[in-house]
């Protein structure tokens, strides 16, 4: 009994706190275990309801564990282990708090049934994970943190808004479908918007990632926005404005990752592309296209970890994540770089390697349900991601030849070897048997990736990439990495907005004096005139004859009449 | 991070060599025209019975052209756009420590 109303993610948040008091080797074993304690009771417990309360009028489900939840469930604990495993040889007590509570929050709030637990889960998973941010214990790490964290509450207060103006106008906390339409809606969907990066909401992921800890990013990648993910596609399935803004999320981000020289910024880039896609199958609805979006989040949590992980290895090698002061590291490094391909390969979605797998679901849907313009910049965004994180990532870490003064050093640790080696087998395993992965989608799926035609213009779409890559390299057309910032969205609350504020103080300091020298007078020029006017002899007092001053006392009472009668 | 890196002239692989470079490329160019034949031999023969939505899926390496100008329009317009984007390293000054 107890065990079915555990709500799911007390079981690594309560682990977060016991890990507070434990020494180095009790927080491992946390960190190892718990992933299959929790998993272990998504299999035993039912589907349905648990941890039903009521609070306040308002029914509170703790535990709503049914197809679409799981799915999300289970990826959660996979990525849970293998970024436990990747961070296993880190001795700082505030990131296994922060990871394991961080990790129990995101669970908590894909198995919350009713929006205050969701909102409760929501607001925890920003104030956990900004300590993955801060561990990095530098001045850029820590204000990049404060930035994530205003923008992150920013999100939890607009699902606050919607949530207490949805209670009041339905009467019920139920989180299931809500639509734009119902009361508080569009509050709650920018409250899921900002974790989910939508376009212009997007840039605290690009912000704040690449400079958390090493191991801290592979940990905030897999959740935060796939638990944003999952919220759309509970709350809002089907809403068509969630097509276009997807396929707009598909195509700015990989423009920037072109030109991004921090290899972690440009894998945040191409994090936020593959949002898109997830996106576009929420927005589109059917069944397809959601068991596509859930699918795409289960996949892209595996690649994306992998591709962070072997990024974070080079990072704790080198000590540099820089394209340009990178290079010819497969000499040195050559597991993490296999591991690296996998992963690019996956995201790219090549035959046989995940991505492909889930990816098609989504592309199908948009061609089959007429939205062509969507399914063409689909296409586009699948060609250039295999050029960004495809490629430029392991190029320019792994090869990138020639180089001067390549870096030599040594292979990433077992620990981190054995985390890639784990996500890089489910990236394999995955796209070589699909069924496994269709098995557990929301929907019942006869959805077959694997024919001549999706094969081979697949491999053509890629390929053909490829050779753009190569001739534009071989003709030194392609854009050279540089030291540089690549200003973006945030540019306009880091620099813009703080240029205004000064520009206001100091137009207000010189500008108050005058206001009040101006009030002042406005004041005596009042005073003035209203003296004249009563003086004797003035308009006001003159006493031409009696009758004049009656009739302009029955004219006001009139008016008054006429006004209060009204 | 743990190990200093070093500088040093590293062992020499066969990447390292122009030739092999320039193999990889003709490579893959060979692989591309092939595949782009594999469009016109399933016009005439149906290789591989390929299945769109679109009339245009049906010609002949739509998919392949659509992802080499893709590309090559991704890379060309981003390199523009750094005209505008890019600055110094150390703009923003509070991510200096």
């Amino acid at each position: 009994m107890m065990w079915t109303d555990l709500p799911p993610g007390l079981i690594l948040l309560l682990g977060g706190v016991l890990a507070a008091v434990l020494p180095h080797h009790g927080r491992k074993v946390l960190m190892l275990v718990l992933p299959f304690v929790g998993f272990w009771q998504l299999i035993d417990v039912p589907n349905g309801d648990h941890a039903v309360m009521n609070l306040f009028g308002a029914e509170l489900v703790g535990s709503r564990i049914d197809s679409l939840s799981l799915v999300w469930g289970y990826i959660f604990y996979i990525a849970a282990l293998i970024a436990g495993i990747f961070h296993l040889h880190v001795r700082d007590r505030m990131q296994d708090v922060a990871a394991l509570t961080y990790m129990g929050s995101a669970l908590g709030a894909i198995f919350a049934g009713d929006l205050i637990s969701l909102f409760i889960y929501w607001e925890l998973t920003a104030v956990t994970s900004v300590f993955l941010i801060f561990a990095n214990r530098t001045n850029a790490s820590f204000r990049a943190g404060i930035r994530y964290l205003i923008v992150q509450i920013a999100s939890g207060v607009l699902l606050l808004g919607g949530l207490i103006i949805h209670w009041r106008g339905t009467g019920s906390v139920e989180f299931g479908n809500i639509g734009l339409d119902a009361p508080g809606g569009v509050l709650i969907f920018l409250g899921f918007g900002i974790k989910a990066a939508f376009p212009l909401l997007h840039n605290w992921l690009q912000d704040s990632y690449p400079q958390a800890t090493v191991t801290g990013t592979v940990f905030l990648s897999s959740f935060t926005t796939k638990m944003a993910i999952y919220t759309l596609a509970r709350g809002f399935p089907g809403q068509e404005e969630l097509i276009w803004i997807g396929a707009a999320m598909t195509a700015f981000p990989i423009f920037y990752a072109v030109i991004e020289n921090d290899l972690r910024k440009v894998l945040a880039y191409s994090l936020n592309n593959q949002l898109g896609y997830m996106v576009v199958g929420v927005g589109i609805g059917t069944d397809l296209a959601l068991n596509g979006a859930a699918a795409h989040a289960f996949t892209h949590i595996l690649y994306k970890g992998l591709l962070f992980m072997s990024m974070g290895a080079v990072l704790y090698r080198v000590g540099t994540i820089k394209g340009s002061e990178l290079g010819g590291l497969y000499k040195s490094m050559p597991w993490t770089a296999g591991f690296c391909m996998v992963g690019a390969a996956s995201i790219s979605a090549f035959p046989l390697f995940s991505g492909f797998i889930s990816k098609s679901l989504i592309i199908t849907a948009a061609a089959e349900e007429g939205y062509w313009f969507v399914w063409l910049i689909l296409l586009f965004a699948s060609a250039g991601v295999f050029h960004h994180s495809g490629i430029k990532i392991p190029y320019f870490a792994f090869f990138a030849w020639p180089h001067q003064a390549q870096k030599t050093c040594k292979e990433a640790p077992f620990n981190m070897l054995l985390a890639m080696a784990i996500a890089a087998a489910f990236c394999i395993g995955l796209g070589v048997f699909p069924s496994y992965l269709y098995a557990i989608l929301p929907y019942q799926t006869d959805f077959v990736p694997y024919t001549g035609s999706h094969v081979v213009t697949q491999l053509q779409l890629l390929l053909f990439s490829a050779l753009a890559f190569a001739w534009l390299m071989r003709t030194g057309l392609y854009p050279p990495e540089l030291r540089s910032t690549v200003l973006d969205f945030d540019w306009v609350y880091r620099r813009a907005l703080h240029r205004v504020w000064r520009a206001t103080v100091e137009w207000g300091t010189e500008t108050s004096g005058a206001l009040t020298g101006g009030m002042r007078g406005w004041v005596n020029t009042v005073i003035g005139v209203a003296g004249r006017l009563g003086s004797p002899g003035g308009l006001v007092s003159q006493t031409s004859k009696p009758g004049t001053g009656v009739l302009w006392l029955t004219a006001m009472l009139g008016l008054y009449l006429l006004v209060f009668g009204l | 991070m743990s190990a200093s890196p070093e500088f040093r002239e590293p062992e020499k692989y066969a990447l390292d060599r122009p030739a092999v470079v320039r193999r990889i490329y003709h490579v893959l160019i060979g692989v591309c025209m092939l595949l782009g034949l594999a469009d016109v031999a399933d016009l005439i023969w149906h290789v591989y019975h390929k299945h769109g939505v679109y009339d245009v899926e049906y010609l002949p390496n739509f998919y392949g052209f659509y992802g080499l100008l893709g590309c090559i329009f991704l890379v060309l317009s981003a390199k523009q756009l750094r005209k505008i984007v890019m600055r110094d390293e150390d703009y923003y000054d509070d991510d200096v420590d």
